[in-house]
């Protein structure tokens, strides 16, 4: 069916989501968002498909000049285009679909930890496991780093991030050179350090920070700012359905428990005894994977929904799954980030 | 359009003539043609990291705020 007065289209990859007090358009191509008001989306939804003289015409001309404007900044931003058949353009499918039982993984080691790697990387292999965060709280050595991404050399890996506790032999020429020996590295944040720094990623994306920020335990994850969001296709869609952050995901602790993720009280047995597949087989162990954020009280209304990455270990009442996460400082109903980070002081689920 | 067509070559950065051609699909009539083709260059490293690697985009754990650096 085509239109006599051309209609606006936004392109497939941009897409609206209404918050409380503002929207956002998602531009999951070019990886970014842009603000919007929420009559721009009552227009861009509600009124899709309508030449501006109709749009106009439904708001009995007293916005004219506003409606302009807003076209004006969606064809600036290149956020979509005036055509004719607008069918000829449909929408995302935005099924999220992945052939991994796992997808990520996170592995806590401290100065007492004992484990198997071998084995641990083994089991995630055969769950299809892609990406691999390994978390050191403790001081470490170049010597435990080695070891620990040895065990990884032969797998299926694609990524391995690393986060680390400063040491003084882990200086930027080093962890460089591990980059090399270790392709699969995409990441190396080095925590405790005594100043920060920042390196250029490399040709090949991998990126080096060391930061004086101190991660000692699990208690330091499940925080929500913007550097967390993560404005893709494959997260948005997952995003619809699913947890952003504990879907497909298993963890293994420091002392080896077996967990949803490492700040999450349940353990399903310890590594050494249980394998990683068996822990998985149980029937709780996915419970978590489909709460998304429609389901979450606040984050319902929050129109960064989508691109957030969650966190249910850390939440605002621990005795309700489906409440926000208490390290999320960003009220919905403001559109205003608290300049203190809260959940600091927020309940623990654990 | 011609006119703005014209030393296009010249004005990427020496980068982003490396790694010309690239698709100018997005060369229609809009009043962005030129930025839009010279952004697609200058941005074509980032764009092909994204989607021939196939990386995992998402953070796995969130432990670092961001006022530190």
């Amino acid at each position: 069916m085509t239109s006599e007065s051309p209609v606006f289209a936004l392109f497939a990859c941009c897409i609206p989501v209404k918050g409380a007090r503002r929207s956002v358009v998602c531009d999951l191509q070019r990886q970014s968002f842009q603000f919007i008001p929420n009559g721009l989306y009552e227009i861009l939804t509600e009124h899709a498909g309508k030449s501006i003289a109709e749009i106009q015409a439904i708001y009995d001309h007293e916005y004219d000049e506003e409606i302009e404007e807003y076209f004006t900044f969606l064809l600036d931003h290149e956020l979509g285009f005036w055509c004719s058949d607008p069918d000829r353009f449909p929408a995302l499918d935005l099924t999220w679909e992945t052939p991994e039982r796992i997808t990520n993984a996170i592995l806590d080691v401290d100065e007492q930890s004992d484990h198997d790697y071998g084995k641990i990387l083994s089991e995630l292999d055969d769950l299809g496991c892609k990406a691999l965060e390994i978390r050191c709280f403790h001081r470490c050595t170049l010597g435990e780093l080695r070891a620990i991404l040895e065990a990884t050399r032969f797998g299926r890996l694609r990524s391995i991030d690393l986060l680390v506790g400063y040491g003084p032999e882990l200086d930027s020429d080093v962890l460089e050179n591990l980059f090399k020996e270790h392709r699969r590295v995409s990441s190396i944040v080095v925590h405790s350090a005594p100043e920060s720094r920042r390196f250029p990623p490399t040709r090949t994306g991998v990126s080096l920070e060391y930061r004086t920020e101190v991660v000692d335990s699990p208690t330091c994850c499940g925080k929500v700012h913007p550097g967390y969001f993560v404005v893709d296709v494959e997260t948005f869609a997952e995003g619809q359905r699913h947890n952003t952050c504990l879907n497909r995901k298993i963890s293994v602790d420091a002392r080896g428990e077996i967990r949803n993720c490492p700040s999450m009280a349940r353990s399903f047995g310890n590594v050494r005894e249980v394998p990683l597949h068996s822990a998985l087989a149980q029937r709780d162990f996915t419970a978590l994977w489909s709460i998304n954020k429609d389901q979450i009280a606040i984050c319902k209304d929050c129109e960064f929904r989508y691109v957030c990455t969650d966190c249910r270990a850390y939440l605002q009442d621990a005795s309700d799954l489906y409440s926000k996460p208490s390290k999320c400082t960003y009220d919905p109903y403001t559109a205003e980030w608290r300049s203190q980070p809260a959940g600091i002081s927020g309940k623990e689920s654990r | 359009m011609d006119e703005d067509r014209k030393g296009l070559f010249e004005r990427l950065s020496p980068e982003a003539r490396k790694l010309t051609p690239v698709g100018y699909r997005f060369l229609h009539a809009s009043p962005n043609r030129v930025a839009t083709l010279l952004r697609l260059a200058e941005s074509r490293p980032y764009r092909a990291n994204g989607y021939v690697c196939l990386g995992f985009r998402k953070p796995i754990s969130k432990c670092c705020g961001q006022d530190d650096v």
